[in-house]
């Protein structure tokens, strides 16, 4: 607790800081002080090592087994010396990213959760990858599922790669769809909506203490995207010219996720705490709808009952399935000596190896062809074969959530329908008119 | 301290109920703003399926101590503490330092127009951390100080609140010491270190005490001006423990990782106490 | 003007001295509140009157745009109310009820000094902590209250769930924060109060509570008012509350305050001119409230002097 206990230290502590704000000069940085990436020097030559920055988010297992991977592209050769950099979560990558950028600086490579991407491309942030992807060093991507390249490809270009990738995944209590009289987990959303009610269990005094399905706080648009989409509705078009937040499927799928609230066959819970993953694990609820993230806690502290996964159902255009996760990108303020070094790195990010150790170590998907070869017996399991069989039915263009506008708009009317009973077809009619109000400041040309 | 409590509620008991409501009330008072820090101790050794059992116990059944192993190697805490006490310091003094002169200069030394000058201080206190983060990385990243120590210890190095509170408590101060200074011809300087600083000496304490839980506690700030590991401060550590939306939160790890970022000053405040406390007496409110 | 700037030239040779040591000494945090402060809010001033996305080199200037748009913005009043809310309650509320608990401290009760620790040590806890914990204590199934629900067979409510109850739950933890800070420094004042008035009072037959009106509270006025300034500055920028607890739901914005919407505005949904004219408006009105109370109160502290 140093409160100056002499002058001297006082007078010292002041001439130091005299120098200081004098600010003349830029000293180096203390012990452990490191220069920021983008000034790490060294042009390769000859023989010189090519240092690179990656920044990821992932906290827990996901992001270790990122820095595993980062030490093990390390060792695999000696021209590349990479340093992993976590940055916290999605957020606040981004906003790292943001400020760096801002001032001309940033890493080499960098994971990047889907809600930046366009901004990002938009602003000459990221390199257009395709003619690394078919260049002499490329990647075969005629192996990888549904139209995962979508997401990253702007006027001809790709620009950002999927890595981490989930898949929706419906955990459902076998004991009580055995108890309800149900023959497995739903094919349909119709036979979703109508199991959520045959499993929901009332008390006398009408009470209920099972329901049926347990919505994601939060984020449940995630979900209900794939819903949407399975049905044949559209939320918007990818450059939003068509924003279509009240088209009669949308209207009508979020309608029915609100008649099952209204009968007390669904919950809302809270954004925190427990949420939808602690009602499931405790028996509150019958099924969540969610991603492979859990799958660990979930398997290890349900209680009372058998935890089963199963693929999301499947609707009147079959099944279409949103993706989750991030991906990873280059960026543009890479120096051009440095950026065939940037992309040998990714390629090993995405390699069969890479994507198969690290689906196994996060509870992401090993989301190609030759991934899942390489992941062999993992996907023995049955329970990791039934979340992997999600993957043709991927739809990459994860149109909603790349723009802040459409995405806010949405989610503030399903969350007022939900949380406060507003009329569904009046708060999407709203959401459209905001969307298509505040779409403004993002499409314009800059 | 303990002993003497126990000693106390038997002291109260005997006394009798007229001099036993205050203390009972206290206990109170004292059990729900204690319950935060119980919930968090007992949460950090639960396993998960403990946490999520509705009726909650109040103690676990299995005591679960590897939690603390866990989150202690989800991220290098070890170099999260030297950061977050090197940095916490050196800011810390700098920001006593500059206020106890501002404060002065403001209260003691003419100046036309002090009162705007004194109201442009306080104004930045308004302005939240937010609107600030561009144009200062901007700044940073031209001096050099993005990931360095300077980053994390001379912008925050400034701040209105100790100001404002040695402002409050030298204005206390008897003015016949000052005048008494003058005539013997002190300088301001002199009158500062030799008769203010000693004479306000624990309400620099405390005002030290409140600056450096503030630095200890700030997120946001090293988050962004800092981009390496071995830069990072305390507080991130819970980034590492706190997970985004796939994986959802492990309480238990998310509660221990709490306990490693709040026992320390924890520990500092009851060792210094006494002294913030008589610094807040011997300064800003004296009636 | 020119008459003013005469007289200070004038008194510039007579003060010179006296006038330099003053800019000595204001001098290191001036310099760092400009470069980091000042320049900031110039620089968000101009902001706000360009649409740009931080990233793209050039920004397309929209003149008082953006202004013009924030007053037709439901989510703008929203969250001014949210904030005024949250700023108010948790001045008002825990510096009343940190001054009760000053009042029971100061009457020398035993333990007094664990007393204060307790109280004072949510204030030194990592918001970020302390909001995780509160999420799970204000839980009305897996939170200890569930057991109080229990007994007496109620539903408790969910805070975090509820659009009228969620700013609330983030109120809860800033008044459990602020009162044992706010109670320290009632009970510093109380304890210098001198007490020939008190005898006097007595002595004149006023009843207690007259006497807390009338001797106590007066003399209380100055650490009233810092607490009341410091404390409403800081209670408007609270941000880490609301990004653990709610993340300004659970219908955005029914709990989201300034320096959280300025987040989302700015990093989120990278309006970065939109971002700045609400940050200016806002800027603007914590000034003028804080001028309101430097004002009021000048003239209610120095009544007692």
């Amino acid at each position: 607790m140093k409160n100056p206990r002499s002058l001297i230290t006082l007078l010292a502590a002041l001439v130091v800081m005299l120098l200081i704000t004098a600010g003349c000069t830029a000293p180096a940085a203390p012990a452990g002080g490191e220069a920021a990436p983008s000034e790490a020097s060294a042009p390769a030559e000859g023989g010189e090592v090519i240092e690179l920055t990656y920044w990821h988010t992932n906290p827990g297992p996901a992001g270790d087994a990122q820095d595993e991977l980062v030490d093990m592209f390390n060792e695999s050769q000696d021209a590349i010396q990479v340093s992993s950099e976590f940055q916290g979560g999605y957020g606040d990558l981004a906003t790292n990213l943001l400020t760096a950028f801002a001032a001309g600086g940033g890493p080499e490579v960098s994971q990047l959760g889907t809600f930046e991407i366009r901004e990002f491309w938009k602003s000459g942030v990221l390199e257009d990858l395709t003619p690394y992807l078919n260049g002499d060093n490329g990647i075969d991507t005629s192996d990888w599922p549904g139209t995962m390249l979508d997401a990253g490809k702007f006027d001809d270009g790709i620009y950002w790669l999927p890595f981490n990738v989930a898949v929706p995944v419906l955990y459902y209590n076998k004991e009580a769809f055995e108890e309800a009289g149900i023959d497995g987990p739903p094919e349909t959303w119709d036979e979703f909506f109508e199991d959520a009610r045959k499993l929901t269990v009332k008390d006398d005094s009408g009470n209920v203490t099972r329901y049926g399905v347990a919505y994601i706080p939060g984020w449940f648009s995630w979900a209900m995207q794939s819903a949407i989409w399975s049905e044949g509705g559209e939320l918007t078009n990818k450059d939003y010219t068509n924003i279509t937040l009240n088209d009669p499927v949308v209207v009508e799928v979020v309608s029915k996720f609100k008649e099952l609230l209204d009968e007390g066959a669904a919950i809302y819970p809270d954004q925190a705490s427990g949420g939808h993953r602690g009602m499931f694990m405790n028996g509150q609820a019958a099924m969540i709808l969610d991603s492979p993230g859990p799958f660990g806690d979930i398997m290890e502290n349900s209680q009372g009952f058998t935890p089963m996964v199963a693929n999301y159902p499947a609707g009147k255009a079959g099944k279409v399935y949103n993706p989750g996760g991030g991906g990873i990108v280059m960026l543009t303020v890479t120096p051009d000596d440095k950026k065939d070094a940037a992309w040998t790195f990714m390629k090993y990010m995405l390699s069969p190896e890479s994507l198969a150790y690290y689906a196994e170590r996060s509870g992401y998907t090993a989301f190609t062809g030759a991934a899942q070869e390489a992941a062999g017996d993992l996907l023995q399991d049955e329970r990791y074969a039934t979340i992997h069989a999600a993957l043709p039915y991927l739809r990459g263009d994860f149109s909603v959530n790349m723009s802040p506008a459409v995405r806010t708009a949405f989610d503030e009317a399903w969350q007022k329908v939900f949380v406060e009973g507003a009329d569904v077809q009046q708060a999407l009619d709203e959401a459209q008119a905001k969307a298509e109000e505040n779409i403004k400041d993002e499409t314009f040309a800059p | 301290m303990g002993s003497g409590f126990w000693h106390n509620l038997r002291y109260n008991w005997r006394s009798g109920v007229e001099a036993a409501w205050p203390f009972a009330l206290l206990t109170l008072i004292a059990i729900v703003l204690g319950m935060p820090f119980f919930w968090m101790l007992i949460t950090s050794v639960k396993p998960l399926s403990e946490i999520i059992i509705y009726p909650p116990r109040f103690l676990p059944q299995d005591v679960r101590l590897e939690n603390y192993v866990e989150a202690w190697n989800a991220a290098p805490f070890d170099r999260f503490y030297i950061n977050s006490i090197v940095t916490g310091v050196a800011t810390t003094l700098l920001q006593v330092i500059f206020a106890l002169f501002m404060a002065y200069a403001f209260v003691f030394i003419n100046f036309p127009k002090k009162d705007l000058l004194f109201l442009a201080v306080l104004a930045t206190m308004m302005i939240p951390i937010e609107m600030k983060l561009v144009p200062n990385y901007l700044l940073l990243k031209k001096l050099g100080w993005v990931n360095t120590y300077w980053a994390l210890i001379i912008p925050p190095a400034a701040h209105a609140f100790p100001v404002f509170v040695l402002y409050q408590g030298f204005k206390t101060l008897p003015i016949e010491l000052m005048d008494a200074a003058k005539v013997d011809g002190a300088t301001h300087t002199q009158t500062l270190l030799r008769i203010v600083t000693p004479m306000t000496r624990p309400l620099l304490a405390a005002v030290a005490l409140v600056s450096f839980v503030g630095r200890w506690n700030d997120y946001l700030w090293p988050l962004i001006v800092t981009n390496t590991v071995a830069m990072r401060t305390l507080p991130i550590g819970l980034a590492y423990l706190k997970d985004t939306q796939e994986g959802g939160n492990r309480w238990n790890l998310l509660m221990a990782g709490s306990v490693f970022v709040i026992v320390p000053i924890l520990i500092l405040f009851v060792f210094t106490q006494k002294q913030f406390v008589e610094g807040i007496t011997s300064g800003a409110v004296k009636g | 003007m020119s008459v003013n700037m005469h007289r200070i030239r004038t008194s510039w040779h007579k003060n010179r001295r006296e006038w330099l040591t003053f800019l000595a000494f204001v001098a290191p945090n001036f310099i760092i509140f400009a470069v980091f402060t000042y320049w900031p809010i110039i620089y968000s001033f101009y902001l706000s009157f360009v649409r740009w996305n931080f990233l793209t080199p050039n920004k397309q200037v929209v003149g008082i745009r953006n202004y013009a748009r924030l007053m037709q913005d439901d989510n703008f009043w929203e969250v001014l109310g949210n904030t005024l809310v949250y700023a108010v309650s948790v001045v008002l509320i825990a510096q009343g009820l940190a001054f009760l608990l000053a009042l029971l401290l100061n009457r020398r009760v035993k333990g007094q000094p664990f007393f204060r620790t307790v109280s004072f040590t949510p204030h030194i806890t990592t918001t970020a902590a302390a909001a995780l914990v509160f999420v799970l204590l204000l839980d009305p199934k897996l939170g200890p209250l569930s057991h109080v629900y229990n007994f007496f067979s109620i539903q408790g409510p969910r805070f975090l769930a509820s659009t009228t109850l969620a700013i609330w739950a983030i109120i809860i933890v800033g008044i459990w924060k602020e009162i044992g800070f706010a109670s320290v420094f009632f009970l510093a004042g109380l304890q210098g109060i001198n007490q020939e008035y008190y005898e006097a009072a007595r002595v004149d037959g006023a009843r207690p509570f007259a006497i807390l009106r009338h001797i106590t509270v007066p003399l209380m006025a100055p650490v009233i008012f810092f607490l009341m300034v410091s404390g409403f500055i800081q209670a408007t920028k609270v941000f880490d509350l609301v990004a653990i607890m709610t993340e300004g739901g659970p219908v955005y914005p029914s709990s989201s305050t300034y320096a959280y919407h300025l987040y989302q505005l700015a990093f989120r949904n990278f309006r970065a001119g939109y971002a700045s004219a609400f940050a200016i408006i806002f800027f603007i009105g914590v000034m003028t409230v804080t001028l309101f109370q430097l004002r009021y109160s000048k003239r209610w502290v120095d009544y007692e002097e």
